[in-house]
């Protein structure tokens, strides 16, 4: 007994080397990524499709912007994904990443306020000076000017933000930062600002959740989240005075509007000129974020250039209210530029 | 009614201290009772709220790729639960049990006093600690010979619960190599048995049912650690992975997650995994009594 028990046990564990060694060595065709939770919808959307073209497996975890860039400085990933452009700080210590924006949609102004209005109109300094704490209730006279004839009920604002490290909430700040002097001087652009009225949530998901549980809640989160889970939104004034929601072609409006583009693809669509008459103002690019030097190059390499052509389908990106990146012509020629920086390594 | 019969009601002094019996006795009992009932009811609340959300997809099928609906079930995080227990099981069970072996057969008795003593300060050491360490070691660094590294695996994963079980099996089988009686010992090296050949075939069968137990309520604690896999094995995909170089689901992590999401199936979800790792617990641990009677009947010793 003691002689089959052996064997079997030295059977199973050399079958267990033999799978390890296999696995580490041979040409792996799984990509693992992890970022941002505002494009994990697109990304689980564009997942069987590359599958089927390509017939690798994308492995994605949603776990914020913030955490994304440090799992790919730690080389945790093949890929992150990040809604916010890398920093000074963050590309210093990866030198050798590069952002590449690969997609396009919008932060909608999220809120739960049985009774009101089903059109709610905002502008930027009301949504500023609700997250600061300086107007706390609904029926605040505030909110009343910019809803003529609408009856707000007397219920107290509850703000809902961001407790990760999200590029979601850089997309929001970087907005409320271009239209409100006191924010920004106050709070600033970040991915993790110090908001310092209301509360937190983890996740898009979390945001979204806490937003549908808590009346009188207002948040700002992914348009295709607000949507899934049924929530209304407020249409915000742009520069040229209209009040909108988000839409695609709003979107692309707001995208339109910006024609200059750094080196390092860092842009930034918020509150757009007033020309762009359509456009919603805090519209947003998210990249993604590669090493140059990559021991899965080759299939990065196709898969970005899947995604910033064929990804941008109206199957899987329009669905979920991501406007194609090709609206900007410039942006594209960019992002395919930036590409062909990924080199494989010997590694 | 016997005018003249003696009472046996006791009476003063007698009656207080009967009174003080009843007393302790019953709240002993009323305690005795509470903490079956938060067994009770734990399982109970966690099953009524998930119990909804367990059907055939649940177990085959992983989470739902479409995002405006479609529900999914917990497939890759089962897959990846089995796998990294496997992993924890192949590493501990082997080491475990020669360390017991080693404490009970072979070591003198100080040395065995001192293993014995830092095997139990390892028991209780933070699970996140642990984490931590195999993180720095086989996640941040490429582990040599087995080429796993610089990205999170099944195997790092299944390492850091291994680290948690190792005391549980080793103390355990040392409990239960303790139990076998020396005559046996005694009667194979009058036959002229080598030590290692005794440990080997006299020793470990008769406490293969007591190793066995541990092993089970060392694996039912695996099953259910979160904390080290949060640095080891949590960035994964959502699919079926078997592959153990790849960085897999668990259940805790699907608990964790689904848990915080927004949308109410995937709430119910949670409740339904947390009631299945329930399940696994209570399944694991009657199974170790049983096989705990089992070996105790086989060495004669009935309780």
């Amino acid at each position: 007994m003691t002689k089959r028990l052996t064997i079997l046990i030295a059977a199973v564990a050399a079958v267990l080397l033999a799978a390890t060694a296999a696995g580490a060595k041979s040409t792996d065709t799984t990509i693992t990524g992890a970022g941002s939770t505002f494009v994990q919808p697109l990304v689980a959307a564009w997942t069987p499709a590359i599958g089927k073209a390509f017939g690798y497996t994308v492995q994605y975890s949603g776990v914020g912007s913030g955490a994304g860039i440090a799992a790919i400085t730690a080389n945790q990933v093949d890929f992150g994904a990040s809604d916010a452009p890398l920093n000074e700080a963050q590309q210093s210590a990866c030198p050798d990443c590069i952002q590449i924006p690969w997609a396009l949609s919008a932060t909608a102004v999220a809120y739960n306020v049985p009774g009101a209005p089903a059109h709610l109109n905002l502008d930027g300094n009301t949504i500023s000076k609700i997250f600061l704490g300086t107007i706390s209730n609904w029926n605040d006279p505030a909110i009343a000017a910019l809803n003529k004839g609408a009856n707000l009920p007397d219920l107290k604002i509850t703000p809902v933000f961001r407790s990760d490290g999200s590029g979601t909430s850089y997309n929001f700040t970087d907005y409320l930062s271009s239209v409100n002097a006191n924010w920004k001087t106050k709070i600033g652009t970040s991915t993790q600002p110090a908001f310092p009225a209301g509360q937190g949530a983890k996740g898009s998901s979390g945001v979204a959740g806490l937003i549908t549980r808590t009346n009188g809640s207002i948040g700002y989160v992914d348009v295709a989240y607000a949507l899934k889970n049924h929530i209304k939104f407020a249409a915000v004034r742009n520069k040229a005075g209209k009040f909108l929601f988000p839409s695609l072609r709003r979107i692309e409006a707001a995208a339109l509007a910006f024609t200059t583009l750094p080196a390092n693809n860092e842009l930034h669509i918020v509150n757009p000129p007033k020309s762009a008459v359509f456009a919603y103002p805090v519209s947003t690019y998210t990249y993604v974020i590669v090493h140059k030097k990559s021991a899965h190059a080759a299939e990065l390499r196709k898969m970005i250039f899947w995604a910033l052509t064929q990804g941008q389908g109206s199957q899987f990106a329009a669905k979920l209210t991501f406007a194609k990146l090709s609206t900007n012509k410039k942006v594209l020629v960019a992002a395919e530029k930036t590409l062909k920086q990924i080199q494989a390594t010997g590694n | 009614m016997d005018p003249n019969a003696i009472s046996l009601k006791a009476t003063g002094r007698g009656r207080r201290r009967l009174l003080a019996n009843r007393v302790a006795e019953g709240s002993a009992v009323l305690a005795a009772v509470l903490a079956i009932a938060v067994l009770a009811v734990v399982i109970w609340s966690v099953g009524s709220r998930g119990i909804g959300a367990i059907n055939l997809d649940f177990f085959i099928k992983g989470p739902s790729s479409d995002f405006f609906g479609g529900k999914g079930g917990i497939a890759p995080a089962l897959v990846g639960s089995l796998m990294l227990v496997g992993v924890a099981t192949l590493i501990a069970l082997p080491m475990g049990v020669l360390t017991a072996i080693f404490v009970s057969e072979f070591a003198p008795v100080q040395v065995s006093q001192q293993i014995r003593l830092w095997l139990d300060v390892l028991n209780g050491f933070p699970s996140i600690v642990i984490g931590i360490f195999v993180f720095t070691l086989a996640v941040k660094t490429k582990v040599p010979i087995l080429g796993i590294g610089h990205h999170q695996s099944a195997i790092a994963g299944g390492f850091a619960l291994a680290v948690i079980m190792l005391p549980l099996v080793a103390r355990s089988t040392m409990e239960v190599l303790r139990l076998v009686p020396n005559q046996l010992r005694e009667a194979s090296y009058a036959l002229g048995v080598s030590k290692w050949q005794t440990v080997i075939r006299v020793v470990l069968p008769t406490s293969f049912g007591g190793i066995l137990t541990g092993t089970t309520l060392a694996i039912a604690r695996a099953a259910g650690e979160t904390a080290p896999l949060l640095f080891t094995c949590a960035i994964a995909g959502q699919i079926v992975d078997w592959n153990p170089t790849h960085s897999v689901q668990s259940i805790p992590l699907t608990i964790l997650n689904d848990s915080e999401s927004a949308d109410p199936a995937l709430h119910q979800q949670a409740w339904a995994a947390a009631f299945v790792l329930i399940l696994f617990v209570l399944v694991t641990s009657l199974t170790a009594r049983l096989l705990l009677e089992h070996s105790r009947k086989k060495l004669g010793l009935q309780q």
